[in-house]
């Protein structure tokens, strides 16, 4: 069967994606959130739920759904899982939305019972696309550096969403049950933690591992340099995690040490891992970048200062830890999906309109689906937006977050417009009119010899 | 850029965009399978599989041929439709009843198997 390595459900998580982030944009540019408020605000917490599980988690999955097939050759078990995982996802995350309402006053006070439904309606759905994504990914042998880090990335997945839960539950309930109080009170770094670094960015890290070389003609084996990425980040954050629940119901200066340890851990691997990503940024074989590598080249400087500090909040928290949140939601995790949806988008159009003509006469290419001309300017506007509203967190200069914020959601409509022209190619692509390359025109004209 | 052409010659060797021939009767029929192959572009790269070096081996013979060839990378999303591809466009070769193709990860491609003039449009040093 010629798709059957076409995710059926992939450019619907990338649209529900992209109108989730849209959204959380919306909320920053209208100050109804401000990153240096609490997290544990119910506007922020909105926003916070709309960015990881609205945005960032539906565009993991949804690239996951086409990718773990590839890798592993494997397909998916349930094509339509992935649909019913989706559905209870966005009505998992509505219920959530409402339930934040309802702790803020928006809503009346009773309508807070629709956290913990919310929370279990996402719970089902994660693990519907836990189960679709994880069994091609231990079906296969031997297991390379992008699959453990996805296996990696959907164990720490379970366990922020079991974390996630207990909140729910916590937040919901009209007398939060004293056994959770600890966690109530002092979980929440854990859960950010697990959430964006375990999951979101193991799983960033594990598909750059696949993608960047495969775009750039890098060499995909990382050697000891890829295993040490892996080792490092897991076992940091495993030790931080675990200690750090523990430390939460067994206080104890041990469990403590721990924890400060798996953080310093996690921060090396992190250092590692941006020492790989410049080797292989320097080894490749492709010496002109398109701009999806460029704008993922972008994504992965602004990840370096994130790591700076992300070290300092480890001594400073309320000073350093919004800015590091941010740049590396917005920076790192947002700025590499932009960059990758830039390509996967017109790769995937190709392959539905395009690949059943290959041979048949002549096809464009998939970089003659998008103009990157038009694009580059969009990518260079919402990162330099994401470098000014972190150092404005960094000063704690709240003013102009808003101005630059509209900034940012404005360079995203237009990536999105860019999407939208890959997704619906003109009719001179589609019909006899291709924008071929030279060297296929030409080689289609050859006569014989 | 040269291909053997060797009629019923059997070498076989990868680098730098040449592929092995083997037993090719008809030295026309060579010429015309090289020349539709150039027509097969990989979508990702954009430059046909000829000049990439993803082509490792054409055999053919009583009109039937068999192709050996890899993807840049395994696993690549486009595979089926390459292969699709190649298979079209040899059916449509006059003499040629049978096509098949074989895809196979050893030995691995890689860039240092593009022709030069691919490597020159890419910029590949090595």
């Amino acid at each position: 069967m010629l798709n059957a390595r076409l995710s059926r459900w992939t450019m619907t998580y990338f649209s529900c994606a992209l109108i989730n982030f849209i959204l959380a944009l919306g909320m920053m540019v209208s100050g109804h959130t401000y990153p240096a408020l609490s997290f544990s605000s119910p506007s922020n917490l909105i926003a916070v739920h709309l960015m990881t599980i609205g945005w960032l988690s539906l565009l993991m999955l949804g690239a996951l759904a086409q990718f773990v097939p590839v890798i592993t050759n494997n397909p998916l078990p349930s094509q339509p899982g992935m649909l019913a995982g989706l559905i209870l996802l966005e009505a998992g995350l509505l219920n959530m939305v409402m339930g934040f309402l309802a702790l803020n006053g928006s809503f009346p006070l009773s309508m807070k019972i629709l956290l913990p439904i919310g929370g279990t309606l996402v719970l089902t759905g994660f693990f519907l696309d836990i189960w679709n994504i994880a069994v091609p990914l231990v079906r296969t042998r031997p297991i390379q550096l992008p699959a453990k880090m996805l296996l990696t990335s959907l164990g720490f997945l379970i366990l922020t969403l079991c974390i996630g839960l207990c909140f729910a539950i916590g937040f919901g309930a009209d007398q939060s049950p004293l056994e959770l109080y600890p966690l109530l009170s002092n979980g929440l770094p854990i859960h950010i933690l697990a959430g964006l670094v375990g999951w979101l960015g193991f799983t960033a890290i594990g598909v750059g591992y696949k993608l960047l070389p495969m775009f750039m003609l890098a060499p995909e084996d990382r050697g000891h340099w890829g295993t040490g990425v892996w080792g490092t980040l897991a076992t940091g954050l495993t030790l931080f995690v675990l200690t750090g629940l523990f430390n939460l119901w067994f206080p104890n200066p041990i469990l403590h040490t721990c924890e400060k340890l798996g953080l310093i851990l996690l921060i090396s691997g992190l250092v590692i891992y941006i020492v790989d990503i410049t080797r292989l940024y320097h080894s490749r074989q492709r010496k002109t970048l398109e701009l999806n590598s460029t704008a993922a080249a972008m994504a992965l400087t602004l990840f370096a200062p994130a790591i700076l500090t992300g070290a300092a909040a480890i001594f400073d928290a309320s000073s350093f830890l919004p800015a590091t949140v941010f740049i590396f939601m917005f920076g790192y995790l947002s700025g590499l999906g932009l960059s990758q949806l830039y390509k996967i988008v017109p790769f995937l159009t190709w392959l539905d309109r395009f690949g059943i003509k290959l041979g048949q006469g002549p096809v464009p290419r998939v970089q003659d689906l998008v103009i990157e001309a038009r694009a580059k300017p969009w990518f260079i506007i919402y990162f330099a937006g994401v470098a000014i509203n972190t150092s404005l967190l960094f000063w704690k200069i709240s003013s102009m977050f808003e101005l630059v914020a509209f900034i940012q959601l404005i360079a995203v409509l237009a990536l999105i417009r860019e999407f939208w022209h890959a997704r619906h190619p003109d009719q001179d692509l589609i019909s006899k009119k291709p924008r071929l390359s030279p060297n296929t025109l030409e080689k289609i004209s050859h006569e014989p010899q | 850029m040269a291909y053997p052409n060797q009629g019923t010659g059997c070498h076989t060797y990868l680098d730098q965009g040449r592929v092995a021939m083997k037993n090719i009767s008809e030295p026309s029929l060579n010429q015309q399978i090289i020349n539709a192959l150039h027509t097969v572009i990989d979508p990702e790269l954009g430059y046909n599989i000829m000049d990439l070096g993803l082509v490792y081996e054409i055999h053919a013979g009583k009109g039937q041929v068999n192709i050996k060839m890899s993807m840049t990378t395994p696993g690549c999303p486009a595979q089926d439709y390459i292969v699709a591809g190649v298979r079209h466009i040899l059916g449509t070769l006059s003499g040629i009843q049978k096509i098949h193709v074989q895809v196979v990860w050893e030995p691995q491609w890689h860039p240092g198997l593009m022709s030069e003039k691919a490597k020159t449009h890419f910029g590949v040093t090595s």
